[in-house]
């Protein structure tokens, strides 16, 4: 009983002792554009639901964040497992890619945005499905092409990287009892590649989710954004309301975190 | 084929991993369970269907990977020095298991070991390889009544002339020896 308390209780006291230095901070600069009281923030916190200045309320702008990082790291998933099985397999698709792909690894996705932004403009789902108006306009106009494209590029390069290191790590005695056994190509992709890979593709997607969610950020700072919490951090700064700045990493935080752990139950399962 | 080591799919129960050749081929879910039950008993490891590979000794998991190899009910039956990882006492059972599966279904095996003794154990015929390149230097027959018992005569006989005739083969390319040369001898029990 005594030990899971302290198991508890340990990990809290390095956020409290940084709540105090917070408070303590605040109230000796006393200037809340460069450091707000932790009260106020921690009352933003408290209503999520509330309207920040008319920049929509914070769980709003958190609901299109993480739809959008949802959109472009699904898209990463489905490009980068398949390709990267398929390199990892066969020789000749990874002597083929390999080189070129990794020339793109260093390019952070931030400096993906003037080309982004010369290429797809303020272009959205909405525009191409042609809605104009009306509430559908709203949440559809809302991803943008940009910001989704970025997002793929971040999570785009780990889960390539995991899942081809799975495949290429697999031990070939399990691929040869497969075909000793009577399995065709696809079944040797589909019940023995996959699952075996699995860790590491998992690995690689965990890596993934976290740079995409990090990448929202700088996605969010392109024109034409009018939402998202990358969004509520950089305009909130504009009008000097850095009690809403710090909210918002906090949440980003927050919301980074509990991803994470999800991930983690699944992996474990 | 029965690999050494490192055969069994460590994501599957052992059920499963015995069913994978049959689903490989198309059998439907329920048959190829039942089939799968059936040479589970036939290794003797009933009790451990629900198990994952990496929670079965090394001797277990040669059993199922066995059984892994007979429910696909193959005409050969290969067998990559499959004792070779396990410990002598382990080897010793299994040596004695196999003979018993094999005598219910007769197969053809084509057992690969380095161990002379194992081959002349298990074997109706002896074939000796020799090194580089990989030749048949010998076919020996085994006449002896199973089961069969190290401490007859015939059982020495037959172990000294295989070493002599090994040891010819390596005399023979002494100059073109290695660490890595090794000497097979590969037995088949007739169906």
């Amino acid at each position: 009983m005594k030990k899971k308390c302290f198991f508890f209780l340990v990990p809290m006291v390095t956020p409290l002792l940084l709540v105090l230095i917070w408070f303590y901070a605040a109230s000796r600069i006393d200037n809340p554009v460069i450091l707000p009281k932790a009260g106020a923030v921690l009352q933003l916190l408290s209503y999520p639901t509330a309207d920040l200045i008319s920049m929509g309320s914070l769980f709003s702008n958190i609901a299109v964040s993480l739809v959008r990082v949802l959109m472009g790291y699904i898209l990463a998933a489905c490009v980068g497992i398949p390709l990267g099985v398929v390199m990892g397999y066969y020789a000749l698709a990874f002597r083929l890619l390999n080189s070129f792909l990794n020339l793109f690894r260093p390019i952070p996705p931030l400096a993906w945005v003037p080309l982004v932004m010369a290429w797809f403009g303020i272009a959205s789902l909405a525009t191409t499905l042609n809605i104009e108006s009306g509430s559908a306009y709203i949440l559809l106009n809302n991803l943008k092409y940009s910001m989704i494209f970025i997002i793929f590029i971040g999570g785009f390069c780990p889960i390539l990287t995991s899942t081809i290191h799975g495949v290429t790590s697999m031990n070939r005695t399990l691929i040869d009892s497969a075909r000793v056994l009577g399995a065709n190509e696809y079944q040797v992709f589909r019940k023995v590649l996959l699952p075996g890979a699995m860790p590491s593709i998992l690995n690689g997607l965990r890596s993934g989710l976290g740079i995409s969610w990090m990448c929202l950020v700088s996605a969010e700072m392109l024109p034409g954004s009018i939402s998202g919490v990358g969004y509520l951090i950089t305009h909130a700064y504009m009008v000097a309301s850095t009690d809403i700045v710090i909210a918002g990493m906090i949440s980003i935080g927050v919301v980074g975190t509990v991803m994470d752990r999800i991930f983690h139950y699944i992996e474990t399962q | 084929m029965v690999f050494q080591k490192y055969a069994l799919f460590p994501w599957l129960r052992v059920i499963d991993n015995i069913a994978i050749g049959l689903e490989f081929s198309g059998v439907r879910k329920k048959r190829r369970l039942k089939i799968a039950r059936h040479y589970l008993d036939v290794v003797g490891m009933s009790d451990f269907a629900g198990a994952l590979p990496y929670e079965l000794s090394g001797g277990m998991r040669q059993r199922v990977a066995i059984a892994r190899a007979l429910a696909n009910d193959p005409e050969i039956l290969l067998m990559d020095e499959p004792f070779g990882s396990l410990d002598a006492h382990t080897r010793i059972l299994l040596q004695k298991e196999l003979l018993n599966i094999w005598q219910a279904n007769r197969k053809t095996v084509l057992f690969v070991t380095h161990s002379v003794d194992e081959a002349i154990y298990l074997a109706d015929r002896v074939v000796i390889m020799s090194a580089r390149p990989a030749r048949i230097a010998e076919i020996l027959e085994v006449d002896m009544p199973r089961p069969r018992s190290r401490a007859i005569p015939v059982f020495g006989q037959l172990t000294d002339r295989i070493l002599q005739r090994l040891e010819q083969e390596v005399a023979g390319r002494l100059q073109f020896l290695t660490h890595h040369d090794r000497f097979k001898t590969e037995k088949r029990l007739k169906a």
